[in-house]
């Protein structure tokens, strides 16, 4: 078994060519303009390296995000590319790079954005925290600042987004989400009624949840700002305990 | 000599009062989400130009009325290192399994907070609080009676005596009658008098994943299964338990809140086919509930059911809770359409929600604690007026309490219960099981 900090190593690695297009960019041939055979290639190679170092489940859930975030952008992308298209003057040469563009923009998306999560997934942030309170000789402040990271973080994603969730499933916020035969179902609003109590339940979804995010994090900071801090002298001795074994 | 945690109580007469006593003991820490966005945001910029300010002197160890919030760190074992961290203490993994143990928490030690129930939170915070005396000059508490079961009530006594011996300032805020462990007395509209409600529970195959909604991007997802059930009841009906073997988890799942696979469904009697099988549901928290609408959006109904109609159910609740109680402690109701003109209270707040969820016609209404927040005299006369308005309706109430308080009010009463799974040998199989047992009798 490989420990994190490999895995991450290289994870990590594995984005080189991705931000820096280095030697993707050196392999002309493509299958379609704008999807070299490199960037294939490349795109097996990071799925298989996150099956292996993370496990099916995670790629999985990269994967769904990966498409749910891209699918919706490629369609309303081309949408409005098509509409530009047809406004000024609709010709067989524009739509086509519209479709080159768009397809070598999910090309890049279903690759890069799994890539990304794997790079964040990689990262024991429990271990890492409990190693934190664990050491003897204090914290540094960077530190203190990643525990109230951390704390706010899993705040968000664990407690006020699932607790916004169980709202609306309960109450049916959102219009949409009314049960077929209730007696609130029969009654059908307008478009615009319903479009206007949906934009006012987002606007009431967003407030809460930046509210509940931010609420208590001056009660943790205060906690945390509580462990001891390490000194300069802590670390020159744990320094030189490692430099002795 | 110990004194008992009733002596070190400061009583309030409402949620707001304890509420800003609270704030003001620890420095106002703490931002008002309740009071509105426009509060938050003038809490939230107070708090924010202190931090400059001078060093207070002496750290306060608190404990929120949710004991959740107070806790800063991910898991059991993280929370219990750092309080010994903060009173350099030097760390020991033995002594730390020695507290959890002590607090019935050793099976959670690792276990991430958030998949923490909520009568394991409150003994987290009481473990939390134990250690972190040795650093603190004040320790102050918010409304342990409401969130403590009287089975647990000894940790919080244990915490109160170790402040003692170690003089340090303890300082419990309370509502008033909140500690009453007396069963209430027949009201003004005759408790006796109230009609007997049929209905069914259903549950089969219920499996509920513990991290409420999400998946999280590390481990399995661990799942809770709840016992099938078929049971045939009377409304009022009592589900009670100790703190964190899963009666709110039962009320979430009954009311379509939670992601869930199974079936659950509520029958009344002489219902339609085509009638609604969820409950409505009453959040302890109901702050989190009101998701900061204003007083016109939460009225306006749930489920696009009628404003009138909501409007007219809060009237009838607020006549039938006037009724219990005396002048003074009733002009604190407002009228539906002072809701935007005058600071509301907490009360307010339930009220709405709950005249909401009625006027949507559920299969049942579930109060899940319904005294959080407010006084004893308060809550059951709230409790009271809930249960003649919906039975009128003909919707059956369920509540969630451990409070004996409502003994002789409830006509049917179901006992929850945890097992832990020995050992889960898949993803699929449950970390522990959630029973519910039919008394018959209140029990």
């Amino acid at each position: 078994m490989l420990n994190w900090k490999f895995k991450a190593l290289i994870t990590w690695l594995l984005a080189v060519p991705a931000f820096t297009g280095f030697p993707l960019n050196v392999i002309p041939a493509s299958v379609l303009p704008g999807i070299a055979y490199a960037w294939i290639l490349y795109g097996a190679v990071v799925w298989t390296a996150i099956v292996l170092l993370l496990g099916r489940k995670i790629f999985k859930i990269c994967l769904v995000i990966a498409l749910a975030i891209a699918v919706p952008l490629i369609i309303l992308g081309s949408l409005v590319s098509c509409i530009a298209l047809t406004v000024t003057g609709w010709h067989a040469d524009g739509s086509v790079e519209i479709v080159y563009h768009y397809a070598a923009l999910l090309a890049t998306m279903v690759v890069v954005i799994p890539l990304a999560l794997s790079m964040v997934a990689v990262i024991p942030f429990y271990k890492l925290e409990l190693h934190i309170l664990q050491r003897t000789g204090g914290v540094t402040i960077i530190q203190k600042i990643a525990l109230i990271f951390l704390r706010v973080f899993s705040h968000i994603f664990y407690f006020v987004i699932p607790t916004i969730l169980e709202v609306i499933r309960e109450e049916g916020v959102f219009p949409g989400r009314r049960r077929r035969g209730s007696a609130a179902g029969k009654s059908r609003a307008s478009l615009s009624k319903r479009l206007k109590k949906m934009t006012q339940a987002l606007i009431h979804i967003g407030v809460e949840a930046i509210c509940s995010s931010i609420r208590f994090i001056p009660l943790w900071a205060d906690e945390i700002s509580m462990l001891p801090n390490r000194q300069k002298k802590n670390r020159m001795d744990e320094g030189s305990r490692t430099r002795t074994r | 000599m110990m004194s008992s945690p009733e002596s070190c109580t400061e009583f309030f007469s409402s949620y707001e009062a304890r509420e800003d006593a609270f704030r003001a003991a620890v420095n106002f820490k703490l931002a008002r989400r309740y009071g509105g966005p426009a509060q938050f945001w003038d809490d939230f910029r107070a708090i924010t130009s202190r931090v400059s300010a001078a060093p207070e002197t002496g750290r306060i160890a608190s404990i929120t009325s949710n004991p959740r919030d107070c806790l800063a760190f991910a898991s059991a074992e993280q929370v219990l290192s750092a309080a010994f961290m903060s009173c350099d203490k030097p760390f020991d993994t033995s002594l730390i399994t020695e507290i959890a143990s002590h607090y019935g928490l050793a099976e959670v030690l690792t276990q991430p907070v958030r998949t923490l129930s909520g009568g394991e939170s409150v003994k987290l915070a009481l473990a939390k609080t134990s250690v972190s005396l040795a650093s603190s000059s004040k320790v102050v508490i918010s409304s342990p009676f409401t969130w403590l079961s009287p089975a647990n009530r000894y940790l919080l006594e244990e915490v109160i005596e170790l402040g003692q011996r170690q003089d340090r300032e303890i300082s419990i805020l309370a509502l008033d009658g909140e500690h009453d462990l007396s069963a209430a007395a027949d009201g003004p509209t005759g408790w006796s008098r109230i009609d007997v409600l049929p209905f069914s529970l259903r549950m089969s195959g219920v499996r509920i994943p513990l991290t409420l909604s999400l998946n999280p991007l590390d481990d399995a997802v661990p799942l809770a299964a709840v016992t099938d059930t078929d049971m045939n009841l009377e409304s009022p009906c009592l589900i009670t338990g100790e703190n964190g073997q899963g009666k709110s988890l039962i009320a979430r799942a009954a009311a379509g809140s939670l992601a869930l696979r199974g079936n659950v469904s509520i029958t009344r009697e002489r219902a339609a086919e085509s009638a609604e099988t969820r409950a409505g549901l009453l959040f302890q928290d109901v702050q989190a509930q009101t998701l900061m609408r204003s007083f016109a959006d939460l009225a306006a109904g749930k489920r696009g059911a009628d404003r009138d109609a909501a409007v007219s159910v809060y009237n009838r609740l607020r006549d039938e809770y006037n009724a219990s109680l005396n002048r003074a402690e009733s002009s604190r109701w407002l009228q539906i359409n002072e809701f935007d003109r005058r600071e509301h209270s907490l009360l307010d707040v339930k009220a709405v929600l709950t005249a909401a969820r009625l006027a949507a016609a559920p299969a049942a209404l579930i109060l899940d604690e319904p005294d959080w927040g407010l006084s004893r005299s308060s809550s059951i006369a709230f409790v009271a007026s809930v249960i003649a308005v919906a039975h009128r309706m003909g919707i059956p109430v369920l509540l969630i309490s451990h409070k004996p308080w409502w003994l002789p009010l409830v006509r049917s009463c179901l006992a929850v219960t945890r097992t832990a799974s020995k050992a889960p040998g898949s993803e699929q199989d449950p970390v522990f099981t959630v029973s519910l047992q039919h008394g018959g009798q209140p029990c």
